[in-house]
């Protein structure tokens, strides 16, 4: 079953999505960061983003932060973790 | 693709189309006169969506594009079309004539609102617009932005869980997901499975993305013209593998490398 994390009301009505789905494409450990058109993966390993286009700098700090911080973190990579035991962070 | 304008069929007034679609109603109309048959070039996409018109309108439509056919047919430009109707054989041959594409995308297609965005968005040949099935064969067929198909067989959603129903398919976040119920795939995981172009354009883009130490040695090396032969204390083998990232070098291996560059690895990994 896809995890779709939960962010603050604004990023959210802005249209920004946080996501693990259930087959993405095979590399290293990330969650999805999806906003209408676009998506940027956000590797769980060093917490880097992992495609340079679209240009990182139209991610929304406050989301980044938002992802970052160690109890959502957290919370993300012990997703992954069970959805993908095969590959975990 | 060159083709950037949507062009919708409609008889419904822009007010009620509002209701309908708010992207919708705001797309410029296709008229139905001689002048029209201009806007049957390759600019252009027409989107014909059943829920846009009433039946006596599409009649309307067929009348005039039985009429011009030949000119339509024998442009050397033509427009594509996009639509959710239920084609016959007899439309569709006649589509297939004037249009040169046609999605045909019945079974399952993006809401309005996002297919709209997708259709003019920068990267829509890695976004899904429709999907059709067919039972008998277990495929699903679906349909890319850039208007072309990719055909997938149910095994590969099945190995994602062998639960999932096909019928259940839906397209969302601007044709990135595929969702069955809660289950959901990520597009681009189609793509990479089965588009060999997709493939090749990811290995393109790595290679001018991959910040590891190997791609950066290989695009400053290509830079100032120097060969994988030219390093004294490397040899033209391990070169390669490194660049290849065949193997990890060794901190005295990058501190050989840098030297004879004349560049600290700071700045090396800036390219």
């Amino acid at each position: 079953m896809a995890e779709e994390f939960k962010i603050s009301k604004t990023l959210k009505n802005q249209g920004w999505k946080v996501k693990i789905r259930d087959k993405e494409r095979n590399e290293d450990p990330h969650v999805s960061i999806l906003f209408k058109t676009k998506t940027w993966r956000l590797n769980l390993r060093d917490k880097t983003i992992m495609d340079t286009s679209p240009p990182e700098r139209e991610i929304p700090k406050e989301l980044l932060e938002e992802i970052k911080k160690d109890k959502k973190f957290q919370e993300i990579v012990d997703s992954w973790n069970k959805m993908y035991p095969e590959n975990k962070v | 693709m060159t083709a950037m304008n949507l062009i919708l069929y409609s008889d419904k007034p822009k007010k009620k189309a509002l209701k309908t679609s708010d992207e919708f109603s705001k797309l410029s109309r296709l008229e139905l006169n001689p002048e029209s048959v201009k806007s049957f070039n390759d600019e252009n996409i027409i989107l014909l969506f059943d829920e846009m018109f009433t039946d006596k309108s599409l009649k309307n439509l067929m009348s005039f594009l039985i009429t011009h056919q030949e000119e339509l047919s024998h442009r050397k430009k033509k427009a594509s079309l996009i639509t959710n109707i239920e084609l016959s054989k007899a439309i569709e041959d006649l589509f297939h004539e004037i249009f040169r594409k046609v999605a045909d995308i019945q079974d399952r297609y993006l809401h309005n609102e996002e297919l709209v965005d997708v259709l003019r968005s920068e990267n829509k040949e890695e976004l899904a617009i429709g999907a059709a099935f067919d039972k008998t064969l277990q495929i699903v067929t679906l349909t890319k932005g850039d208007l072309t198909k990719i055909a997938v067989p149910y095994s590969f959603f099945y190995n994602v869980s062998e639960k999932l129903k096909i019928d259940s398919l839906e397209l969302s976040d601007f044709g990135q997901t595929i969702k069955f119920g809660k289950i959901e795939i990520s597009f681009d995981s189609v793509l990479y499975e089965y588009s060999e172009e997709y493939r090749k354009k990811l290995i393109k883009k790595r290679r001018t993305e991959n910040r590891s130490f190997g791609a950066c040695l290989r695009r400053y090396r290509q830079l100032k013209e120097i060969k994988q032969s030219d390093f004294k204390a490397i040899t033209e083998k391990e070169i390669g593998r490194i660049e290849n990232e065949k193997v990890m070098p060794h901190k005295s291996t990058i501190k050989s490398i840098i030297e004879e560059l004349g560049i600290t690895e700071e700045d090396l990994l800036t390219y």
